[in-house]
């Protein structure tokens, strides 16, 4: 299971810092969050590409065409995105749908960013319809047809939080996509209630199942725009999940491709990750635990070799040492990109074993935290570990059989 | 049909035996004067011209050694009404279904072999895009030699073809207890292999097991659909039984389509692969 970055806005040192740090990696490029072609005449989209390359990374980009209706302006300013865009008449002209102009200007961009592959146009999916679905096979027909089949090509498949709870409707992307020419999925999922860490059983169970039915068939699946929680989908044999730095690229939510949800200002507190117990805490809940003398409970694993929060841990009171929003950011990713890379065992029973020992170990530890007032608040994996538990039950339920068969050809 | 008519109206045959009938048709069991044991299908007059059609079609068009081959097919006027005929290779043997009366449960290594040439008769069958909507023991023939082979395309669907079956219609032809809930609520268009191979996994899981947890105790096919729509199929608990085994019986009757083997294909590759850790091939 590998890791890839979601990239955001201004963290371009720090997707460079990581990559190096890791010897290569995946940076999944947000139009969103780069400005296009200036006076220059070189976007902001190439040159932060160009830069990762140099260190070694290898560069996707998410089109972002989640809502048709999207105003943001960054995004819709870019030369891919259509100029006279009505949505209706865009998606729904049968007979000669008019992607040629934007597949044939999105592949211009890969080709300029030297992209591993590229990831096609797809809109949300509120509901799984007929409708959608021929629209999904619409534009992979007509990408296969502007591509050639030796591109290596991702369909985006990105669904509202009530289309990833509903099992009929996963199921129908699973049924509709035997006939999908694409090599790979970039699943985008929305979470509901607005919740970062989900409690919800069906939604998790939903995320499994569809990750997995596409893995089975030989097809890759990169879950984009991931936290914590979603490295359970090691257990489904996920390819890779993306994250980033800022929370908006760890929970997708369609609205941020609009220009009134736009505000990238940095006013989030400050989080340390604790990755034993999938959860993030606030450094003054570290300095608590520093006083109760039991800070060394949240210290991340040596053996993990991430860095970035050691000086926390040095012996200081937490919130004295200057632990910022870009260490902050290195340690997290850092953490999940060791955490991604470790969940994946040789089997399925001894992969599932091992997310599930490491779950129970979480909530044995953030139990414990608690009992000491010290809590991770709205990032606590409390109300997530059994819902997540159950998500991995019902995998094993559904797909276990089939999973432990072919696992060593996954 | 009357056994002296047939001794008539087919002359190069003799020794006539009724076998059960089966849905629109007789079923006699015959010697042919070059061909040997054959059986000869009379199918009633007014049965369903297109359906018979398909179930003939449906061993012609399939590339398989484990169906019975046809010799010849016709038509004739008959005391009843006209009829069609249809003679083919009679396999020597026993049901599974009779087996399975007789000695209750199997070992592992003969129902391994019958999954194995159950399931080639469903790779062959998938090739041809027919599935045959009837696996079950009755259908199974075990011939002397050990080897399975399959009988009665009646209720096959030909999936290059229209549906025989209207659309309106709340249940389709099916054997309860066997036929996947795809199958019987009628949703034509998820149809395929994977159907064939839930009927051949609760059939392998009986040869193992004895029994059909969805069948056992039910009061009426009502009860049995019921349980098919609901109930998980309980793994294989019969001890000695290879994982590997009960892992493939187990993803053949998972009760969504989805979510057993995607082709027979692939299940095939996977018996396989148990029959050679066995030494069955």
């Amino acid at each position: 299971m590998d890791f890839y970055l979601q990239f955001a806005y201004q963290m371009q040192v720090v997707c460079c810092d990581l990559i190096q740090e890791w010897g290569g990696g995946t940076v999944i490029m947000s139009p969103r969050d780069c400005k296009p072609l200036g006076e220059d005449k070189s976007g902001e989209l190439e040159k932060h590409a160009a830069s990762i390359r140099v260190v070694g990374g290898r560069i996707l980009i998410d089109p972002q065409f989640y809502r048709p209706e999207s105003d943001h302006k960054v995004l819709t300013s870019h030369a891919y995105w259509p100029d006279k865009y009505d949505s209706v008449e865009f998606w729904e002209k049968r007979d000669e749908p008019d992607y040629g102009e934007l597949l044939k200007r999105l592949g211009e961009l890969n080709a300029k960013v030297e992209a591993s592959a590229i990831i096609l146009p797809g809109t949300l999916a509120t509901v799984v319809d007929d409708e959608w679905l021929a629209r999904q096979s619409r534009m992979i027909g007509a990408a296969r047809m502007e591509y050639g089949d030796d591109e290596e090509l991702l369909a985006t498949v990105a669904l509202s939080a009530d289309a990833v709870r509903s099992a009929d409707q996963v199921h129908a992307i699973l049924a509709a996509a035997g006939d999908w020419r694409v090599q790979g999925i970039y699943l985008i999922c929305e979470h509901p209630d607005g919740q970062y860490l989900v409690e919800n059983d069906a939604w998790i169970a939903n995320i499994l199942d569809l990750t997995a039915g596409f893995r089975l068939r030989g097809q890759s699946v990169v879950i984009g725009y991931a936290n914590q929680q979603m490295l359970v989908a090691a257990c489904a044999s996920v390819t890779a999940i993306a994250s980033g730095s800022h929370k908006m690229k760890r929970q997708f939510s369609s609205s941020t491709m609009m220009e009134k949800d736009g505000d990238d200002v940095m006013r989030q507190a400050t989080w340390y990750y604790c990755p034993q117990a999938y959860s993030e805490f606030k450094i003054p809940r570290l300095d608590s635990a520093n006083l109760q003398k039991v800070l060394g409970k949240l210290r991340h694993p040596e053996d993990m070799g991430v860095c970035h929060a050691d000086v926390l841990f040095a012996g200081a009171q937490p919130s004295t040492v200057g632990f910022r929003h870009k260490l902050s950011f290195k340690h997290y990713l850092g953490s999940l990109h060791a955490q991604s890379l470790a969940l994946r065992k040789a089997t399925f029973n001894d992969t599932v074993q091992v997310y599930r020992g490491s779950l129970d170990a979480a909530e044995k530890l953030l139990k414990e935290l608690q009992a000491k007032r010290i809590r991770a608040e709205e990032r606590s994996f409390l109300p997530a570990v059994d819902p997540t538990h159950v998500g991995v039950n019902m995998l094993v339920e559904d797909r276990g059989a089939m999973l432990r068969h072919v696992w060593p050809n996954l | 049909m009357d056994i002296d008519w047939l001794q008539k109206r087919f002359p190069d045959l003799t020794n006539f035996v009724p076998l059960a009938p089966s849905g629109q048709k007789e079923v006699f069991a015959a010697d042919h004067k070059t061909e040997g044991a054959v059986v000869l299908k009379i199918f009633k007059p007014g049965s369903n011209a297109e359906r018979i059609q398909r179930e003939m079609q449906s061993p012609l068009k399939m590339r398989s050694s484990r169906i019975p081959t046809i010799y010849e097919l016709g038509r004739t006027d008959s005391p009843t009404g006209e009829i069609v005929w249809l003679r083919e290779k009679k396999v020597e043997g026993q049901s599974l279904r009779e087996i399975l009366k007789a000695k209750g449960k199997l070992d592992e290594g003969t129902t391994i072999r019958i999954g194995l040439h159950v399931i080639d008769v469903l790779a062959a069958a998938e090739v041809a895009s027919v599935v045959h909507r009837d696996i079950k023991p009755g259908n199974i023939i075990i011939a002397m030699d050990g080897s399975a082979w399959v009988i009665d395309f009646g209720l096959a669907r030909h999936l290059d073809q229209e549906s025989l079956t209207p659309t309106v219609d709340k249940l389709a032809p099916c054997t309860p207890g066997y036929a996947p809930v795809e199958q019987f609520t009628n949703q034509k268009h998820n149809i395929d292999a994977r159907a064939d191979l839930f009927a051949t996994g609760v059939t392998l899981y009986e040869c193992l097991e004895g029994e059909n947890p969805f069948l056992k105790g039910v009061i009426d096919w009502k009860e049995a659909f019921g349980r098919v729509m609901n109930m998980k199929m309980p793994r294989i608990g019969t001890s000695g039984v290879s994982e590997e085994f009960v892992d493939l019986v187990d993803s053949m009757t998972r009760t969504k389509a989805e979510h057993r083997p995607a082709t027979a294909a692939v299940a095939l590759q996977w018996i396989r692969e148990i029959a050679m850790a066995h030494k069955i091939i």
